[in-house]
């Protein structure tokens, strides 16, 4: 696969992706990027957002997604990747060409992730019967929601998150100080299994596919708490007590788009004297 | 007795899936309302009414208030929507209330509705999860099931209990829901069937979690110095409290106690001046079995992790020495969002008047609601007693 050049953000890939004529493949790369200069200058295009999210688009052509994306989990660049396909692949070329993004990201053409990808490709076009968050509401958001960007207030010290320029204590909204809080290591203080039937619609597809997910409210730093969907583990397999890492990955689609915010993983490695 | 206002009539539908309508349900629960004032009361003397309703499925979101008022035969009358989520029946008596208090009303009526089951599945869960956080929850594949079933966990986990106590609350609710006519569920559970059943969000399983019902209930409400004229037995509303919390659980610093129940528990219970103790029992909100744990710590009656032992014990059967919720509850009755707050109401009527019939809690004389929208983010007590 060649890479069309990249895109500024998301929400740009987004547009040029969903600019294609129906059946005409491509895909959207969604990147995490723990710091700069990390990735390869063929995935940075020309926004690095330092300490942010990349999106790019590869139009066109057909073949695999690029080694250092499939690799991405594991590869040294630091890259934990979501990935997929913005739009169902046409169908003439041979073999799949997407990798699905609700378990660990393989290799591009497990079947069970290419089962899943064709079947969520489907629901994309569908008008959501979810609560909606329309896209301004959730470009706003991306700052929390895909690095976990808080607010500091200098008046009381204290730390809002999500981030709405305002002090949750004192109200103050006078210089308040981005800070971004911790994404891996975070401590679990409730967790529950959705079963079937117990999900909001816009999750229907998911559990089609996938079954039962499991849901945690996890603590980020103290006092700073948030609700993630458990990723890349048996649902039930998390437990209060436990500390998670999060990537980032795909929510559902809303507006003929996939929505992206974190999920907790299991904590790859511990750091010492943690159990 | 400071009360400002006081029940003179009160009309319940039944819960359950249903073939009538909204507007059939409200104009059902506001005849019986009627029928039930002693001395009667002419449509032409209510002064002002409020609607309770979410809206559920998208029928008549807004404006909905103006249904009420042609079904009362009063097209016309100033009528005003109250939309609190689960909560909104509580908020509406509020209103009403206020509206007495401040003299610009004799009379008020207060109707709560919800038609919910001709709602197509998928979109009845769509709706089930409008009122929480849908900016964070809902993204993280949260309905209410979900975020009880979070707290749920936590609860347990806290206080070293285990799920029997949950299942105690059910099989409790669904042993009151039998002997009312109105309810939703009329069957008594085994603790066993409550605990084997599906797991909807663990801990908490399908029957641990109300039902999703139709029905409306309906409240005449006049102010407490020209209640005598209606009847000679009006149930005085002695105390109003309400609260409110962040929406999303994350935001909150604890997760297993309501700030919203307790505010509003303390403003009720120095309104009316009252001891905890000389309540005769509680209708709280128990949209979740967790939540009538919940419940009984934030309005007062047990410690962090004491409701669990409470309800194993069976002091909140109806023949205990603290009975909660001797209709049946949200979890049998039935649970149609906006007519739950007003329901509660319409059973203390009963109840205090000696009218309840097998459910009937023998002697009572005060009694007090928690009405709860979502997962805590609003709340309304009230405090009834005898005339
Ligand atoms: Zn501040």
């Amino acid at each position: 696969m060649r890479s069309e050049g990249a895109a500024k953000g998301l929400v740009a890939a987004l547009d040029r992706a969903a600019a294609l004529p129906p059946g005409n493949p491509s895909v959207v790369v969604l990147a995490e990027m723990p710091s700069r200069g990390s990735l390869p200058s063929e995935v940075t295009g020309n926004d690095p957002r330092p300490d942010g999210a990349v999106a790019f688009w590869f139009g066109e052509g057909g073949g695999t997604l690029p080694l250092s994306l499939a690799l991405a989990g594991d590869a040294p660049t630091g890259l934990a990747a979501a990935a997929l396909i913005h739009r169902a692949h046409s169908g003439r070329s041979p073999g799949p060409r997407w990798v699905g993004d609700w378990g660990p990201l393989q290799g591009t053409t497990a079947g069970t992730s290419v089962s899943v990808a064709r079947t969520l490709e489907g629901s994309l076009a569908a008008v959501s019967e979810g609560a909606y968050v329309p896209r301004p509401r959730y470009v706003e958001n991306l700052p929390s929601r895909w690095r976990f960007m808080a607010e500091e207030c200098p008046a009381c010290g204290t730390t809002t998150f999500p981030a709405r320029g305002r002090c949750r204590r004192c109200g103050g909204s006078e210089g308040l100080l981005s800070r971004r809080l911790p994404r891996d290591d975070a401590l679990v203080i409730a967790a529950t299994v959705i079963g079937p039937g117990g999900q909001p619609t816009e999750f229907d597809p998911q559990v089609a596919s996938l079954g039962p997910y499991e849901v945690v409210l996890a603590e980020l730093a103290r006092g700073q708490r948030v609700t993630l969907q458990v990723a890349d583990a048996a649902p039930g397999s998390i437990r209060i007590g436990d500390r998670v890492d999060t990537l980032l990955r795909r929510l559902y689609p809303q507006e003929g788009e996939w929505r992206y915010g974190r999920k907790a993983v299991p904590r790859r490695s511990p750091a010492p004297g943690r159990t | 007795m400071g009360a400002k206002a006081a029940i003179v009539g009160a009309g319940h539908t039944r819960f359950g899936a249903l073939d009538a309508g909204p507007r059939a349900l409200l104009r059902n629960a506001v005849d019986a309302a009627f029928a039930s004032v002693d001395r009667g009361a002419e449509r032409s003397v209510v002064d002002e009414a409020y609607l309770a309703s979410l809206g559920f499925g998208g029928w008549q979101i807004g404006n909905s208030a103006a249904v009420l008022a042609e079904e009362l035969g009063q097209p016309g009358l100033p009528t005003t929507h109250i939309e609190n989520a689960c909560a909104s029946g509580g908020f509406a008596i509020r209103a009403a209330v206020a509206a007495l208090g401040s003299g610009a009303a004799d009379l008020v009526l207060v109707a709560g509705v919800e038609k919910m089951t001709d709602v197509p599945s998928g979109r009845r869960r769509y709706w089930l999860g409008v009122s929480g956080d849908t900016e964070w929850e809902r993204l993280a594949g949260l309905t209410f099931a979900g975020v009880y079933g979070l707290i749920a966990s936590r609860y347990l986990s806290d206080h070293r209990v285990g799920p029997e106590a949950l299942a105690e609350v059910a099989v409790k609710n669904h042993e009151n829901g039998a002997l009312n006519p109105n309810a939703h569920f009329r069957k008594v559970l085994r603790s066993d069937q409550v605990l084997r059943a599906p797991r909807v969000a663990d801990p908490l399983g399908l029957y641990d979690c109300c039902p999703v019902s139709d029905g409306a209930a309906a409240l005449l409400l006049a102010r407490a110095d020209l209640a005598r004229r209606f009847t000679d037995t009006p149930v005085y509303l002695e105390g109003l409290g309400a609260g409110s919390d962040h929406l999303a659980v994350q935001e909150r610093p604890e997760l297993t106690r309501f700030v919203a129940s307790r505010r509003a528990a303390e403003a009720a219970f120095r309104a009316a001046d009252v001891d905890r103790g000389r309540i005769s029992f509680l209708e709280v909100h128990d949209c979740f079995t967790i939540a009538e744990l919940l419940a009984l710590e934030d309005l007062g009656y047990a410690a962090p992790g004491e409701a669990a032992e409470i309800t194993l014990s069976g002091a909140t059967r109806r023949t205990g020495r603290l009975p909660v919720n001797p209709d049946g509850g949200l979890k049998a009755k039935g649970h149609p969002i906006g007519a739950t707050g007003v329901s509660q109401a319409y059973e203390v009527f009963l109840q205090l008047r000696g009218a309840a019939g097998a459910r009937q809690v023998p002697g009572a004389t005060r009694a007090l609601t928690h009405n709860v929208g979502g997962a805590g983010a609003t709340a309304t007590v009230t405090i009834f007693a005898a005339g």
